[in-house]
C-alpha cells in the first residue's frame, strides 16, 4: 500500500504545484487605468471620438449606400442603389442605420468624461481643447438622433456607461432635457475651446463649431415642428421661459446665436470666417470650389468638416455621384426634375413666374448662376465632353437614366474615369452661408423682411454672382418665409439640409411642407433628339410616400421590441 | 426469401410452443438416446470437442470430428441440456420429448467478454450501464468514402451525420450526437486512442479496431467540462501474437457530382430575361444587344452568330461528368509473447471534379504503428505512432474553397462572351472561368500531421491483487503550408462588327505568388493513473483515478489549455445489478479564476434481468439472451466557445485596443485611436448540461433478434449568447457574450438487428437504427417585445421565421379578396406592387393585412429531427453483400440568390424559371411572375418558397464481396482474398430538385456529395 500511497501523493502534489497551468490569459495590453493615466494614450482615445463623424456622400444603406438627398426631393438613386428606397415608399424603420454610429461615439465620450479627471494634462489649455472638443462631439451626436427622434434617452457619464448585469431599459427622455442636455454640453465647449487651431489641429472642433452648433440647434428648437409640440417631442413654447429665462424667443436666440458666428473674432481682432471668394471672373466658380479647398487653401468659410485625406475616381464617396458610362462613375445620384425646377431664372425670378423668360423648350439657359455650378444636365459641359443625356445617346448604356440629370456640386472636375488625380472632398457640416441663412430666417421671423434680413441673404447670393433678392417679392414676412425655404434649397442643396429644413417647418399634425415636397409625383425629363433639336418631355416617374408622422423617424421596430419603456413616435 | 421467412416463423413458432409446453408437468419414461450436432453460430462450422452434459446428473458426451455427440439418459422431459465449449458461452436446452437436438453455440467473447472501450479505459459490454454505440472495422473499410465521418451515416443510433460539400479535402461530414443542445460549436469530443484529437476523418479506415459513439453523462462526465456534446472514441488497431498477417487492400472508384444545378440555354435564359426587363423598366424598351429583340431571339436559338451571342454552358466547361479516386493500404500485424505490433501504410488519391487533372487533386499517405512490448511480467510499455502527409493541388483562383468557380459554373452568364474568340484567346472582361480554371495559376497545400504516444501500464498486483498504474505522454504536431504560383492571362472581348478585339488584364507568366497558408501547432498530453479492478466474491469493483494535462500551442498565439482529474468506481452485484459513478474535474485556460474549474459527476445504475435465476436458469434463456435495463443521470460541460463562428477567448478580460482614429492637421495625418474592446464579461463559464438517458438492452434466441431502446433528455443552460439583439443602441457599446442561454433536447434512439443463418450456404442480416430528437430553446437573448411566434424561445435551434407562402395569387379578384399585402405600414414594408403572379402570403394573426407580424417560426433547423438507417446484409456461399438505406427528416436550410432567384446576381436562370407563372400554367407555376416585375418583389421576402427541404432518401451504400474458396488460397500461400465492388450514394430520392439535400449553403455555392462505384480487393497473408 506503501506505494500506492506514494503515487497519489505525487499525482496531487504534481497536481497543486502546477496549479497555475492554466493561467495563460494574455497580459492585456491596456486597461482603463493605462489608457487615461497617460496622456498620449489618452489623446488617442479622445482622437477616436472623432470617428463617430461620418462623411454623408453615401451614408445611408448597407449595400452601395446613397447620400440623404435621394430620400429628399433633390434625387433619385438609380436602380441598384436601394439605400434611401424605403425612405421614398414610406418605410421608415430602422432605414438609417447610422444612428448607431453616434450612439457608440457618445458611449466613447462619456467614458472619456468618465476619466477625464485622471489625466496627466501637459497644461490647463491642452485640458480644455481636449474636454471640450468631447463636449462638442457629444452635443453633436446627439443632436443627430434628437432631429431624427425627437427626445431620446440621455446617457452621460454618470448615468450611461452600462455594463453587463445592469437594467438596460431606459425611457425617453424629453426634447427639452435633451435640448438642455445638448446645450449645456456646447456651453462647456464654447467656454474652452479656442477660435484658431494650430495648423497640426486642423478637423478639430473649435470655439466657432460649436458656436455654429449652437446656432443650428437653437433653429431648429424654433421651428414649427419642434417648438410647437410638448414633451417627447417638442420644446413646448416659442419663448425662452425655462432654459435662460430671459424670455426672448427662441427665434431671437437662434438669430442671435447666427449672429454670434459670423462676427466672431480672432486672438488678433480679425474675422474669423468669411464667404469664400477668390475675384474670379465667373463669381459662381467659387461656389463650386469652396468644397474642395479647404483653410489651408485659403477657404474660410468651413467652419467644421470631415477631415479627410484626398479621394480619388475609385473611391465610392466620388463614384456614386460620378456620371457612369463614358465617366467612369456610378452615376447613382440623379437630381429630380421637381428640384431643378426651383432654381430660379438669372433675373431672380421663378420659372413659372410672369416674365421670367423661362422657355421650356430651352429650359438650361437663364438660370440661377448656381445651377451651373449644381447640375449636369443635357448639353452640359463636363470634363471636356458635351453630355448627351437623349434616348439615343452613346455616352452612356441604355436604361440608365432615371431623371435625365447628374449632380456637379462636389465633383471635381479633374477627376477623371481611369486616373490617379485626387482632391480634398471632405463633407462640411457647416459653412458660413448656412449661419447667414439661419441668421435671416430666425430674423424674419423676429422683425418680418428687414434690411438686415434682406442684407444676411443677398451677402450668400452676390458670392455667386446671384442678384438680389426681388424686393417686390419679398416685402411681407411669409412671402420672405418661402423665399429663404427656396434659398437654402439652392445654396445649400445636397448638403443634408432640405432633409431636415423641410420637416421642421412642418408640423407633425399637418406635415404640410415636407409632405408637399417629398410626397406626390416625381418628374423626370425624356430628351429625344432629332437631328440637332432637341427636345424635353416632362414626366412622372414614381410616386413617392411621405405623410405627416414622417416628419419624426419611426423608432425602429427593433428597438421598440427590446425596451418596454419605450414610446413610439405618433402615427407609427 | 419467403422459404426463410417461412423458416423463421416456424422457429418462433415453435419455440413459443415450446414455453408454454414447459409450463405442463410431464411424466417421467424410461431412458433414451439423444444425438445431435453442435455448429458454430456464425460461421455454421461443426465444433468439435464440445463437452455435452445433462444438468444436475453425470451424463455426459463430448463432440466427435463431425461436431456430432450422442447421450444416453433418463426419459425425464425436465431434463435440460448444458454445452459447454472454450470460447462460446455456456449453453441449455430444454430436452422435452425430443430425441435428436441440434445445437448452434455462440462466440462467448462476443456475447460475454466483449469489451467496450469507454473513457479512460474498457468495460466488459455487460458492465456497460451507459449510453454508447459501436461500430467496427468490417463495416468501415470496404467503403470508398474518403472521409472516415463520411462512413457513420446510418450505421449508429444516436449519430447524425450532414455532408455539406464533397469538394476534395474538404468533405468532412459534420456529425451530432444526439443532435443538438446549443448554438454554439455543437461538435463531439474526438478521442483517438486515449488522447483528444481533431480530424479522425483523415485516419486511413484500415487502421481503425473501433468506434464507439459515448452519448449519456454515464459515459462522458469523464471528459468533464468537454464532454457535453458527447464523445467519439477512435481505436486503431494493435497486434496479437501469433504469425505476421498481412491484409493488403487496393480499391479504385469512379465518382461523379450527385448534384449541379444546371443553368437554362441562351434561348430560353434570353426569352425570361427580355420578360424580367419589360418588367423593371416598364414602359421602355427591354435592353438588347443592340439589335433587335427578334433578332437577338434568333440568333441565340440557331447559334449563328456564336461571338456575340454565344451560348455556354459553364457547369459543362469546368466540370467532369465524373472523376477518380484510388485507395491503396498494406498492413501487418502479429507479435510473439513479448513484442505484438500493427503497423499499416496506406495512400488515398482524389481527382477532382474540375475539368483540369493536372492542377486539382488531392492525396493522402497514412502510416500507423502500433507496438506494444512485455518489458516484464508487470510492465507493458506501448508505442503508438500516426503520421498522414495531404498534398492538395488547386486553381489559384479556390484557395479558400472551390466557391467562385464551381458557383460561377452554374451562376454565371453564358450568353455574354464565349469560351474562347475566333482567335483562341480567352474571351470575356476578366470573369472567364475557363481561365480561371487553366490559367489562373496553381495552388499547392501540404499538411503533415504526427500523432504520436507511449504509455507504461504497470501490473500492482504485488501490492494489493488487482491493482495497475498507467502514465502516457503524447504529442501531436501538425504543419500546414499552402504556397501559390499565379498567372494572370489577358481576355478580350471580340468585336464581330469590327472584327477588333479589346484586350482586358495581361498576361503575366506563372510566378511565385507567396505563402498564403502557414499553420503549425504542437500538443503536448500528459497523464497518469491508477487502476484497481477486483471481485470478493459476488462483489465485484473497478475503480480509476487519473490526472491529465493538455496544452496545444497554435502558431504564436496563446496556448490552448486544459487539465484535470478523473475518477470512476463502477461496483456490480453477481453480474445482476450495475451501480457506477463517474466524476470529471478540470478546466481550462480560457476562463477567469474563479470559473476555471468544475466537477462534472455522473451517476449510472443498471440491472441485467437475463442473470437473474428465473431467466438464466429457466427455459426462458433459450427465448431471452440477454435483458439489461440501465438508466445515469450526470453533468457534463462544453466550453468550446464559439458563438457566431467566432472563437470567444478570455472574455472576462476588458480589453482596449488600438484602433480607430481620426486624421488631423494639414498633411492628413491618420492619428491612431484607442478603442474599447467588447464590455467583458467577468463571470463567463462553460455551457452546463444535465444528461438523463433511461434504456434497455436486449436480445433474443440467441442473437437472432435484437433491440436496444434509448430515451434520453438534456437540459442545457449557461450557453454563451450573444446578447446584442436585447440590447438597445442607445448602450453604445458591444457587450461580450453572455452564459444566459438555456435548451432542452430529448429524443429517442432505437437499434433493431435481426441475423439468421438459414442454412450452410446462406446467412442474412437485417439491421436497423433510428434517432429521433427535438430540441427547443428555452432562454435565448430575445427582445422582450418581440411577438411570441417571432421568438427563438419555444422552438428549436434554427428554426427560420419566415412568411408562410401559400401559393400564388392567381388573379387581381384574388388579391382583392384576401388581406393586403402592399404599404408601408399597413403591409410589408417596401411591398409596393402586388399583381397576379406574385406569392400570397399567410395571414398568419387573421388581422386581415400581411405585414411583419405575419412571419413566425416554422419549418427546421439545419440538423435533422430524424435519422435512420437500415442495412440488410448477407453472405451466400463465397459471396457477401450489403445495402445500406439510410434517410433523413425535419432539416430545412435558405435557398437565396443565384439559387433560387432569377437573374439575382449574375445571370443565371434554371428550368424552374421557365415554369414561371402564367394564368394557363397557374397551377403547376414554380416560380414567380416575370412579366411587369418591378424593382423587387415579394419573391425575395424570408418565406417558405425560399426554404429549402433537407428530407432524403438513400441508397447510401451497396456492397457485393466475393471471397475466394480458402482451400485455392491456403494452397497459394494466403489466408483469404476478397473482391469486391461497392456503392456509395446510389441513388437519392429528396424534394430538392438542384441541390444535394445535404448542402447547406444558402446559395448553392458547395460543391455537392459524390456518387461513387468502387472496384477493391483484399489480399491476407
Amino acid at each position: 500500500m506503501k506505494i500506492f500511497k506514494y503515487i497519489s501523493l505525487i499525482l496531487v502534489l504534481g497536481f497543486i504545484a502546477c496549479n497555475d497551468f492554466l493561467n495563460l490569459a494574455p497580459d492585456v495590453n491596456l486597461n482603463e487605468d493605462k489608457v487615461f493615466t497617460n496622456y498620449v494614450n489618452a489623446q488617442a482615445f479622445q482622437a477616436d471620438i472623432y470617428s463617430g463623424l461620418t462623411q454623408r456622400f453615401n451614408a445611408i444603406g448597407s449595400y452601395l449606400p446613397v447620400p440623404m438627398s435621394s430620400a429628399s426631393d433633390e434625387s433619385e438613386s438609380n436602380a441598384g442603389y436601394f439605400g434611401t428606397k424605403p425612405f421614398n415608399m414610406g418605410n421608415y424603420d430602422g432605414v438609417d442605420a447610422n444612428i448607431s454610429y453616434y450612439y457608440t461615439a457618445i458611449h466613447k465620450a462619456n467614458l472619456f468624461l468618465k476619466n477625464k479627471d485622471r489625466i496627466p494634462y501637459p497644461s490647463k489649455l491642452a485640458r480644455q481643447k481636449m474636454v471640450g472638443e468631447v463636449y462638442f462631439l457629444r452635443a453633436f451626436y446627439y443632436n443627430e438622433i434628437v432631429k431624427r427622434f425627437g427626445g431620446m434617452p440621455i446617457l452621460n457619464e454618470v448615468n450611461g456607461l452600462l455594463v453587463p448585469g445592469d437594467d438596460l431599459m431606459r425611457p425617453r427622455n424629453t426634447y427639452r432635457e435633451c435640448f438642455a442636455f445638448i446645450m449645456n454640453d456646447l456651453k462647456n465647449a464654447i467656454d474652452s475651446l479656442p477660435v484658431t487651431l494650430n495648423t497640426n489641429e486642423y478637423g478639430r472642433a473649435t470655439k466657432g463649431a460649436s458656436m455654429a452648433l449652437k446656432a443650428r440647434v437653437l433653429l431648429y428648437a424654433a421651428s414649427p415642428l419642434f417648438s410647437k409640440t410638448n414633451g417627447i417631442w417638442g420644446m413646448g413654447g416659442t419663448t425662452d421661459d425655462w432654459y435662460d429665462k430671459d424670455g426672448k424667443t427662441w427665434w431671437l436666440k437662434a438669430a442671435e446665436a447666427a449672429q454670434a458666428v459670423i462676427d466672431l473674432k480672432d486672438e488678433t481682432g480679425g474675422q474669423v470666417y468669411a464667404l469664400y471668394q477668390t475675384n474670379a471672373a465667373n463669381k459662381a466658380d467659387d461656389y463650386q470650389n469652396l468644397f474642395f479647398n479647404r483653410r489651408e487653401q485659403g477657404n474660410n468659410e468651413i467652419i467644421f468638416y470631415k477631415h479627410e485625406a484626398p479621394v480619388g475616381v475609385n473611391d465610392a464617396q466620388i463614384n456614386v455621384w460620378m456620371p457612369n458610362g463614358d465617366f467612369g462613375g456610378n452615376g447613382a445620384v440623379e437630381p429630380t426634375n421637381n428640384f431643378v425646377k426651383l432654381f430660379e431664372m438669372s433675373n431672380g425670378k421663378y420659372i413659372d413666374e410672369a416674365g421670367s423668360g423661362y422657355d421650356p423648350k430651352n429650359p438650361y439657359i437663364n438660370r440661377d448662376p448656381r445651377f451651373y455650378k449644381t447640375i449636369i444636365y443635357q448639353g452640359s459641359t463636363w470634363q471636356g465632353a458635351t453630355v448627351d443625356m437623349s434616348t439615343t445617346t452613346t455616352q452612356f448604356p441604355a436604361g440608365t437614366f432615371l431623371t435625365g440629370y447628374f449632380v456637379r456640386k462636389y465633383l471635381p472636375e479633374q477627376i477623371k474615369k481611369l486616373s490617379t488625380t485626387t482632391s480634398y472632398h471632405n463633407w462640411i457640416f457647416f459653412r458660413l452661408a448656412e449661419m447667414y441663412l439661419n441668421y435671416a430666417e430666425a430674423m424674419n421671423e423676429v422683425e418680418g423682411p428687414t434690411q438686415r434680413v434682406r442684407d444676411a441673404v443677398n451677402a450668400v447670393r452676390s458670392r455667386s454672382g446671384v442678384v438680389d433678392l426681388p424686393v417686390a417679392l419679398t416685402g411681407d414676412q411669409s412671402s420672405m418665409r418661402i423665399r429663404l425655404q427656396r434659398e437654402r434649397a439652392i445654396e445649400l442643396s445636397f448638403e443634408e439640409q432640405r432633409w431636415w429644413d423641410a420637416r421642421r417647418w412642418s408640423t407633425g399634425e399637418q406635415g404640410e411642407l415636407a409632405a408637399k415636397w417629398f410626397g406626390g409625383p416625381f418628374y423626370r425629363v425624356t430628351i429625344t433628339k432629332n437631328g440637332n433639336a432637341v427636345s424635353y418631355n416632362e414626366e412622372t416617374y414614381f410616386t413617392r410616400i411621405y405623410q405627416p408622422h414622417n416628419n419624426l423617424y419611426e423608432i425602429p421596430t427593433g428597438e421598440m421590441y427590446k425596451n418596454p419603456l419605450f414610446v413610439q413616435n405618433p402615427g407609427y | 426469401m419467403k422459404n426463410q421467412m417461412k423458416t423463421v416463423m416456424k422457429k418462433i413458432i415453435f419455440l413459443t410452443l415450446l414455453v408454454l409446453i414447459e409450463l405442463v408437468p410431464l411424466q417421467a419414461q424410461s431412458s433414451r438416446k439423444i444425438i445431435g450436432k453442435v455448429t458454430d453460430f456464425k460461421t455454421g462450422e461443426e465444433l468439435i470437442g464440445v463437452n455435452v452434459k445433462i444438468k444436475g446428473t453425470s451424463f455426459m458426451a463430448i463432440t466427435d470430428l463431425n461436431g456430432n455427440y450422442s447421450i444416453e439418459t433418463d426419459n425425464n422431459p425436465a431434463n435440460i441440456l448444458s454445452f459447454t465449449y472454450v470460447g462460446y458461452r455456456e449453453t441449455f436446452e430444454p430436452v422435452k420429448s425430443r430425441t435428436v437436438i441440434n445445437m448452434q453455440l455462440s462466440d462467448a467473447d462476443k456475447q460475454l467478454n466483449e469489451v467496450v472501450v469507454v473513457g479512460y479505459g474498457t468495460q466488459k459490454k455487460e458492465s456497460v450501464v451507459g449510453s454508447i454505440s459501436s461500430i467496427d472495422n468490417k463495416t468501415l473499410k470496404s467503403s470508398p468514402a474518403s472521409n472516415l465521418t463520411q462512413s457513420l451515416a446510418g450505421k449508429l443510433a444516436g449519430v447524425q451525420i450532414v455532408q455539406p460539400s464533397g469538394e476534395i479535402g474538404n468533405d468532412e461530414a459534420s456529425i451530432y450526437i444526439r443532435g443538438r443542445a446549443t448554438w454554439n460549436d455543437a461538435s463531439p469530443l474526438i478521442v483517438v486512442d486515449g488522447i483528444v484529437r481533431n480530424d479522425f476523418g483523415k485516419i486511413d479506415p484500415n487502421e481503425v479496431e473501433s468506434i464507439n459513439i459515448l452519448k449519456d453523462a454515464s459515459a462522458t462526465a469523464v471528459y468533464g467540462v468537454k464532454g457535453a456534446n458527447g464523445v467519439i472514441i477512435v481505436t486503431t488497431k494493435r497486434g496479437e501474437m501469433g504469425k505476421p498477417k498481412i491484409s493488403v487492400t487496393a480499391q479504385t472508384a469512379l465518382v461523379q457530382p450527385m448534384r449541379i444545378p444546371q443553368p437554362l440555354g441562351a434561348y430560353d435564359a434570353t426569352s425570361l430575361q427580355y420578360l424580367a426587363d419589360w418588367g423593371q423598366y416598364k414602359s421602355r424598351t427591354p435592353l438588347s444587344k443592340g439589335g433587335t429583340l427578334a433578332n437577338d431571339l434568333l440568333l441565340y436559338r440557331t447559334g449563328a452568330s456564336p461571338w456575340d451571342h454565344p451560348d455556354v454552358n459553364w457547369v459543362n466547361t469546368i466540370m467532369k461528368p465524373y472523376s477518380t479516386q484510388q485507395q491503396y493500404n498494406i498492413n501487418i500485424s502479429g507479435g510473439t509473447k513479448t513484442v505484438r505490433y500493427f503497423v499499416s501504410g496506406g495512400f488515398l488519391n482524389q481527382n477532382s471534379l474540375y475539368k483540369n487533372d493536372n492542377l486539382t487533386d488531392y492525396s493522402r499517405f497514412n502510416f500507423r504503428s502500433n507496438l506494444d512490448v512485455d518489458v516484464s511480467k508487470d510492465l507493458t510499455v506501448s508505442l503508438n505512432l500516426g503520421s498522414r502527409v495531404e498534398n492538395l493541388n488547386s486553381p489559384t483562383t479556390t484557395i479558400y474553397s472551390s466557391w467562385n468557380i464551381y458557383r460561377g459554373a452554374f451562376a454565371n452568364s453564358g450568353r455574354t462572351y464565349p469560351i474562347y474568340n475566333p482567335n483562341g484567346s480567352y474571351a470575356g472582361n476578366g470573369n472567364n472561368l475557363e481561365a480561371s480554371l487553366l490559367s489562373s495559376g496553381i495552388y499547392k497545400d501540404v499538411k503533415s500531421t504526427l500523432e504520436s504516444s507511449i504509455s507504461l501500464n504497470y501490473k500492482l498486483d504485488f501490492i494489493t491483487k488487482g491493482l495497475s498504474a498507467k502514465g502516457q505522454v503524447s504529442y501531436d504536431t501538425q504543419g500546414e503550408n499552402g504556397r501559390d504560383w499565379t498567372q494572370s492571362t489577358a481576355q478580350y472581348v471580340y468585336s464581330q462588327n469590327t472584327d477588333s478585339y479589346q484586350q482586358f488584364g495581361q498576361n503575366t507568366p506563372l510566378s511565385y505568388g507567396g505563402v498564403q497558408k502557414n499553420n503549425n501547432w504542437y500538443k503536448v498530453y500528459v497523464e497518469a493513473g491508477i487502476y484497481y479492478n477486483r471481485t470478493f466474491g459476488k462483489n465485484s469493483f473497478t475503480g480509476l483515478f487519473l490526472a491529465d494535462r493538455n496544452k496545444l500551442t497554435n502558431n504564436a498565439e496563446v496556448a490552448y489549455a486544459d487539465q484535470g482529474v478523473v475518477g470512476r468506481i463502477t461496483y456490480d452485484y453477481d453480474k445482476r445489478f450495475f451501480g457506477e459513478v463517474n466524476v470529471g474535474y478540470n478546466g481550462s485556460e480560457n476562463f477567469p479564476k474563479v470559473n476555471q474549474y468544475g466537477l462534472f459527476p455522473a451517476y449510472s445504475a443498471g440491472w441485467l434481468i437475463s442473470n437473474e435465476d428465473f431467466i438464466a436458469n429457466s427455459s426462458l434463456s433459450t427465448i431471452i439472451t440477454n435483458l439489461k435495463i440501465r438508466g445515469s443521470l450526470g453533468w457534463v460541460g462544453n466550453d468550446k466557445s464559439t458563438v457566431n463562428n467566432v472563437a470567444q477567448r478570455f472574455i472576462y478580460l476588458q480589453q482596449y485596443t488600438n484602433g480607430g482614429g481620426y486624421t488631423f492637421g494639414t498633411g492628413d495625418n491618420g492619428y491612431a485611436g484607442i478603442q474599447q474592446g467588447a464590455i467583458a464579461n467577468p463571470t463567463a463559464q462553460w455551457e452546463v448540461a444535465r444528461k438523463e438517458n433511461i434504456g434497455f438492452d436486449s436480445e433474443f434466441f440467441k442473437g437472432l433478434f435484437g433491440i436496444t431502446v434509448d430515451y434520453f433528455y438534456e437540459f442545457r443552460n449557461e450557453i454563451l449568447t450573444d446578447i446584442s439583439a436585447v440590447m438597445p443602441q442607445y448602450v453604445g457599446a458591444a457587450f461580450a457574450v453572455a452564459n444566459v442561454g438555456e435548451t432542452e433536447n430529448q429524443g429517442v434512439e432505437i437499434d433493431l438487428k435481426h441475423n439468421l443463418r438459414v442454412n450452410k450456404d446462406f446467412s442474412y442480416y437485417v439491421k436497423g437504427n433510428l434517432t429521433y430528437n427535438v430540441n427547443k430553446v428555452l432562454k435565448k437573448a430575445d427582445p422582450l417585445g418581440l411577438l411570441p411566434y417571432q421568438k427563438e424561445e419555444g422552438y428549436p435551434i434554427g428554426t427560420p421565421s419566415a412568411w408562410n407562402n401559400t401559393g400564388y395569387f392567381n388573379s387581381y379578384q384574388d388579391i382583392k379578396n384576401n388581406p393586403s399585402q402592399l404599404g408601408s405600414n399597413n403591409g410589408i414594408p417596401g411591398n409596393i406592387e402586388i399583381i397576379p403572379g406574385d406569392l400570397k402570403f399567410l395571414d398568419f394573426n387573421h388581422d386581415g393585412v400581411i405585414n411583419q407580424a405575419d412571419a413566425y417560426r416554422q419549418g427546421y433547423g439545419s440538423v435533422p429531427v430524424l435519422q435512420y438507417g437500415l442495412t440488410i446484409g448477407g453472405t451466400w456461399k463465397s459471396f457477401d453483400f450489403s445495402v445500406l438505406f439510410q434517410g433523413s427528416a425535419g432539416s430545412s436550410f435558405p435557398k437565396q440568390w443565384e439559387i433560387m432567384w432569377a437573374f439575382s446576381n449574375s445571370d443565371n436562370v434554371f428550368a424552374k424559371h421557365n415554369n414561371y407563372w402564367a394564368p394557363e400554367i397557374a397551377n403547376t407555376a414554380q416560380f414567380t411572375r416575370f412579366y411587369g416585375k418591378s424593382w423587387i418583389n415579394n419573391e425575395r421576402y424570408y418565406s417558405t418558397y425560399e426554404l429549402g427541404s433537407g428530407d432524403y432518401l438513400r441508397v447510401k451504400s451497396v456492397e457485393i464481396g466475393y471471397n475466394f474458396p480458402k482451400v485455392l488460397m491456403n494452397r497459394i500461400g494466403m489466408s483469404g482474398a476478397r473482391l469486391y465492388v461497392t456503392s456509395l450514394n446510389t441513388i437519392t430520392w429528396s424534394k430538392e430538385p438542384y441541390l444535394d439535400p445535404d448542402n447547406r449553403d444558402a446559395r448553392g455555392g458547395l460543391m455537392p456529395p459524390t456518387r461513387a462505384f468502387n472496384l477493391g480487393l483484399n489480399l491476407n497473408f
